[in-house]
């Protein structure tokens, strides 16, 4: 295979108190994928996210991106180097409008949208988007308007606004209804067809198939399986964690 | 096989899309019924529809033939259906003996006293640790506590929700000792577990979720070599692990 590597997680440990939560989480994730990270509750997916991300700070470990460590990763400046995320409860602004919460992702610095205001690209763009995700017709309206499938739409879309290369989804089918599952994984692969790769966890076990390959494995915060969707499946270790001990 | 709760056609749903889409469920009297399945395919909510947190939008649940859905939560307690909550319940900063005490306020004050001793000779650790705040116990010694709370009002049922949630493998052994002992002594149990194997294990009969509907259902210690059980966890075709030698 001649993937090149995007993401190399190597390492990566995170105790909380007496509890490992991520215990040398090492796995990569090739340009041009959609990958999976599962695992049973509590396996760390999210805190290898949050280490990942900036969000947390690892005990140990290494992260780099396109081949070049990140030594003090900070959500914004990854942003901008074109590594971004959703959350599990996607986090928007719920009283600004759809336009403006995608415009202010990419304002820098953000506090010269309030003298300069909205420029016409950056508007423009992001409309564009939410035309894309079917929020168009919502462009000017708050975003507490929106159900919670809808904030996630609008999260997703707030990411793309800063033209990402690798983008970490955090359960996007969460809490969401049958119907908008197909709609966000719809979205999940034609953003995927523009070129930009992913890392998925989810708990969704069809869609991840459907969806996700190859698929990363953890369990008590170190990888216990890796490949395609057929192989992760039928992998007894895999069950295994799955089912307890 | 003589039921004491039977559960129909059960759907509910909290602010967005049913979580629960036609439940059906019998809990033998006298014995440990417990539920396994992927995260989010509806167990807890379940417990919540018995004991009345949450009214359900469609379906029935009867006790020893009467109906009990749509009660309020006080009226179900009333009838002897009493529920362990998945997270921490104890009043940190009361003694373990007054929580057990709360466990029985709507007793008269002769039952609860009688009934409270009648807890103490069956706990060791509400005798044992009787004067000390809740909320310094571990985790699984809380849960026992609660356990014991649980078993003031003699209940008909006791609902269960992952009793082993952040529990240590040797405090999550005492807990499910606990249970099986209770059981020993009379108790049905509607257990639902994460950890399908420890649940099954101290089960009669078992039944597996998955997105809000039970999929399976049979003798506990049958389920876990169902090769279909992997499906409903892992997602996909079934895939019998027994067909890889």
């Amino acid at each position: 295979m001649s993937a090149q590597t995007l993401l190399e997680v190597d390492g990566l440990s995170k105790r909380f108190g007496g509890v490992a939560a991520v215990s040398g989480a090492t796995f990569s994730v090739d340009t041009g994928t959609i990958t999976g990270l599962i695992g049973p509750n509590g396996s760390g997916k999210t805190t290898v996210f949050n280490m990942i991300t900036g969000y947390l700070k690892a005990d140990a470990g290494t992260v780099r991106f396109e081949g070049e460590r990140v030594r003090r990763p900070n959500p914004r400046r990854l942003y901008r180097r074109g590594l971004s995320r959703t959350f599990q409860q996607a986090r928007v602004f719920p009283e600004m409008t759809l336009v403006e919460n995608l415009v202010v992702a990419v304002a820098v610095p953000v506090w010269a949208l309030g003298r300069r205001g909205i420029s016409r690209t950056d508007a423009a763009r992001a409309e564009e988007l939410l035309d894309r995700f079917g929020l168009g017709s919502h462009a000017h309206r708050r975003a507490s308007e929106l159900s919670f499938g809808q904030r996630k739409l609008l999260e997703f879309a707030t990411v793309l606004m800063g033209r990402p290369r690798l983008v970490l989804l955090d359960e996007p089918a969460s809490g969401v209804n049958p119907l908008m599952i197909e709609q966000m994984e719809r979205h999940i692969r034609d953003v995927h067809a523009d070129g930009v790769t992913f890392l998925v966890v989810e708990h969704d076990m069809n869609l991840v198939m459907r969806l996700c390959d190859p698929i990363v494995v953890l369990d008590h915060g170190a990888k216990i399986a890796e490949g395609h969707p057929d192989d992760v499946r039928a992998d007894p270790a895999v069950l295994d964690a799955y089912l307890g001990g | 096989m003589d039921v004491v709760l039977s559960i129909r056609g059960l759907f509910a749903r909290y602010d967005r899309g049913d979580v629960l889409r036609g439940v059906d469920l019998d809990v033998e009297r006298g014995g440990v019924t417990c539920v396994i399945g992927p995260n989010g395919a509806g167990k807890s909510t379940v417990l919540k529809v018995v004991s009345g947190l949450l009214r359900p939008r469609a379906g029935d649940v009867a006790l020893d033939g009467e109906r009990i859905s749509g009660r309020s939560a006080r009226q179900i307690l009333d009838h002897g259906v009493v529920h362990v909550p998945q997270e921490r319940s104890l009043f940190p900063s009361m003694s373990v003996w007054d929580n057990v005490l709360m466990g029985g306020y709507v007793l008269s004050r002769a039952a609860l006293r009688r009934r409270v001793d009648e807890i103490a000779s069956r706990f060791p650790i509400v005798r044992e640790r009787r004067r000390e705040r809740a909320g310094s116990l571990s985790g699984g010694e809380q849960k026992l506590v609660e356990i014991a709370r649980a078993m003031m009002l003699e209940p008909r049922v006791v609902l269960m929700d992952e009793p082993s949630m952040g529990l240590d493998p040797k405090a999550r052994r005492v807990v499910f000792g606990t249970i099986r002992q209770l059981n020993d002594a009379g108790a049905t149990v509607l257990l639902v577990e994460q950890n399908a194997r420890s649940g099954l294990e101290i089960a009669g009969r078992g039944a597996v979720m998955e997105t809000g509907a039970v999929r399976l259902e049979g003798v506990a210690r049958d389920l876990l070599d169902n090769p279909e059980v992997a499906r409903l966890y892992l997602g996909g075709a079934a895939r019998s692990l027994e067909d890889r030698g």
